[in-house]
């Protein structure tokens, strides 16, 4: 049981890091596969945790900003929850990442309330400001903002892993061999979600063309990905040449 | 004119001192960038506060009397939202200004709030789309099998999109710094870096498809025995035609969706349930 709550706390604290928007610790701790890698670590298996947070990173690729980084799918809180649970319950990765789902959801209301309270912080930094008080306005926007984080990162989810991995694997337990086999399904087809996404987000209809040519080629030859990143940005610099080329003529 | 700013030492001669901004006042307000500046982000003012503490350095130095302080202060704590990485160039822009301003200069606090404004809409677009939607993704495109095969190699993703970041957002917090509005904007719309944000997508699409063989996974289970004795399998079929042509479907069926302003989360929700179904009757 003491376990337990050391793992809770821990990936508890691997949230609250993905959601202190610092950017130096958000490069690393906002991405699916280094969040896995880490809630492995603690749980004890750091292969299976790499392994699940990978395949995690296929369906949140895109990095879910939406403009004006408004949060349209909390990924962070999805990989906190169903890692975990997965790797504890033996659940299988597809079927985590439909689990995955509900989380990504409750997350951006978590992260919505954050957004709106933190207007708090600052509103005092304006006083402190008309003060010249220097001091006061970093821990406005430093200090005080990550001490508000623990109860709104760490804390709740330090609690939700804590009970929920034996309520989960009660549940998993429970749940209808058919509709496990239909999550299995669904977990292989939801990273198409995720890439299509990409593909919005790049925002240029004309160049899926090169996304077609690239299934088509993989799908007909093996090629290790350094291999097949290769013949795309030898694809990007011909394309570039010619249209340049083209707008000159 | 940034050399000279750079390596110049105050000068007392009687008059009044110039105050200089050293390269390492520009790389410390760098490191608040990089460490502080999103912590306090809300949906009023979004990164106005974080902006601010990124100036602090350079303010303090620039603004010894309490009543210039603060109202620098207070001038950059209003709305900021831009990309963590060209970002900086509006940032570095503002300490150019700002020195101007303190040592004299006619810069009014409008100018300097309007170019913030002018600024960050572009350079958020901009930035948003080849750093974090175009750069990060090839970059976990790259990795990811690495990931999911358990080797450690995967993290290297998250490694590379720090290092892209911080070369990115050094570069430009240097370079705003150093040059002019207009030459930003120029800059901005300018053919390299239209090229450069081109290549990226195609490069962008193309691991997508990539992608999309290695890890959409749809197979047709159906499969009848004809009166001849031999065995139609629907998925052996499909491929005959075209292999992969059932997840590159699927992507692109949302893509449209999405395109037409769809949201994510009931793309998703939808393919759970059709999944599900699918799976249900037979035919996953």
């Amino acid at each position: 049981m003491n376990n337990m709550l050391l793992i809770a706390v821990g990936i508890g604290f691997v949230y609250y890091l993905a959601y202190m928007e610092s950017p130096w610790v958000q490069y690393f701790f906002k991405e699916a596969i280094v969040i896995g890698a880490v809630v492995g670590l603690i749980m004890g298996d750091f292969k299976t945790g790499l392994m699940m947070g990978g395949n995690f990173q296929i369906l949140y690729i895109a990095g879910v900003m939406a403009p004006g980084g408004n949060l349209s799918v909390d990924s962070q809180l999805a990989c906190c929850i169903a890692i975990p649970v997965a790797m504890a319950s033996g659940m299988g990765v597809e079927e985590a990442m439909v689990l995955s789902v509900p989380f990504g959801v409750l997350g951006v209301f978590l992260d919505n309330i954050r957004r709106t309270i933190m207007g708090f912080w600052t509103r005092r930094a304006d006083k402190h400001a008309l003060e010249g008080n220097t001091k006061a306005i970093m821990f406005d926007g430093i200090g005080g903002p990550l001490i508000f984080n623990i109860f709104l990162r760490w804390i709740p989810v330090a609690v939700i892993v804590y009970m929920g991995v034996d309520a989960a694997t009660a549940i998993v337990n429970a749940i209808p061999e058919w509709l496990m086999e239909g999550f299995k399904v669904a977990g292989g087809m939801l990273p198409a979600t995720g890439l299509a996404l990409i593909l919005v987000m790049l925002n240029k209809p004309m160049l899926l063309v090169y996304y077609v040519l690239a299934v088509v080629l993989t799908q007909l030859l093996s090629m290790p990905i350094v291999a097949a990143a290769v013949i795309g940005g030898v694809l990007a610099i011909l394309h570039v040449t010619f249209t340049t080329k083209a707008e000159e003529a | 004119m940034a050399d000279n700013r750079e390596n110049k030492i105050s000068e007392t001669d009687g008059a009044a001192k110039r105050i200089a901004l050293e390269k390492k006042d520009i790389t410390k307000t760098y490191l608040y960038w990089q460490l502080f500046h999103r912590i306090s982000q809300c949906f009023e003012r979004y990164y106005g506060l974080g902006t601010c503490i990124t100036l602090i350095p350079i303010l303090k130095k620039l603004y010894p009397k309490k009543d210039d302080l603060s109202k620098a202060l207070t001038r950059h704590l209003q709305t900021f939202m831009t990309d963590p990485g060209f970002g900086s160039a509006i940032i570095g822009l503002v300490a150019a200004m700002e020195e101007q301003k303190a040592n004299g200069e006619e810069i009014s606090d409008e100018m300097i709030t309007g170019i913030k404004s002018a600024l960050m809409g572009p350079s958020a677009g901009f930035g948003d789309a080849l750093n974090s939607a175009t750069m990060s993704s090839i970059f976990r495109a790259l990795f990811i099998p690495f990931a999911v095969a358990g080797s450690a190699a995967g993290l290297l993703a998250a490694v590379c999109i720090f290092l892209w970041f911080n070369a990115v957002s050094y570069f430009s917090i240097h370079f705003g710094y150093s040059k002019g509005k207009s030459q930003m904007l120029e800059m901005l719309h300018s053919g390299k870096m239209k090229a450069l944000v081109m290549g990226a997508s195609v490069l962008g699409c193309f691991m997508m498809g990539v992608m999309t063989t290695s890890y959409v996974k749809i197979t047709l289970v159906p499969e009848w025995t004809l009166s001849t004795g031999s065995v139609l399998n629907l998925q052996s079929t499909i491929d005959g035609i075209l292999p992969g042509i059932l997840p590159m479907g699927l992507t692109l069926g949302c893509y449209a969706y999405l395109r037409k302003g769809g949201k994510i989360i009931y793309a998703i929700i939808t393919t759970i349930i059709i999944a599900v179904l699918g799976a249900f009757v037979g035919l996953f």
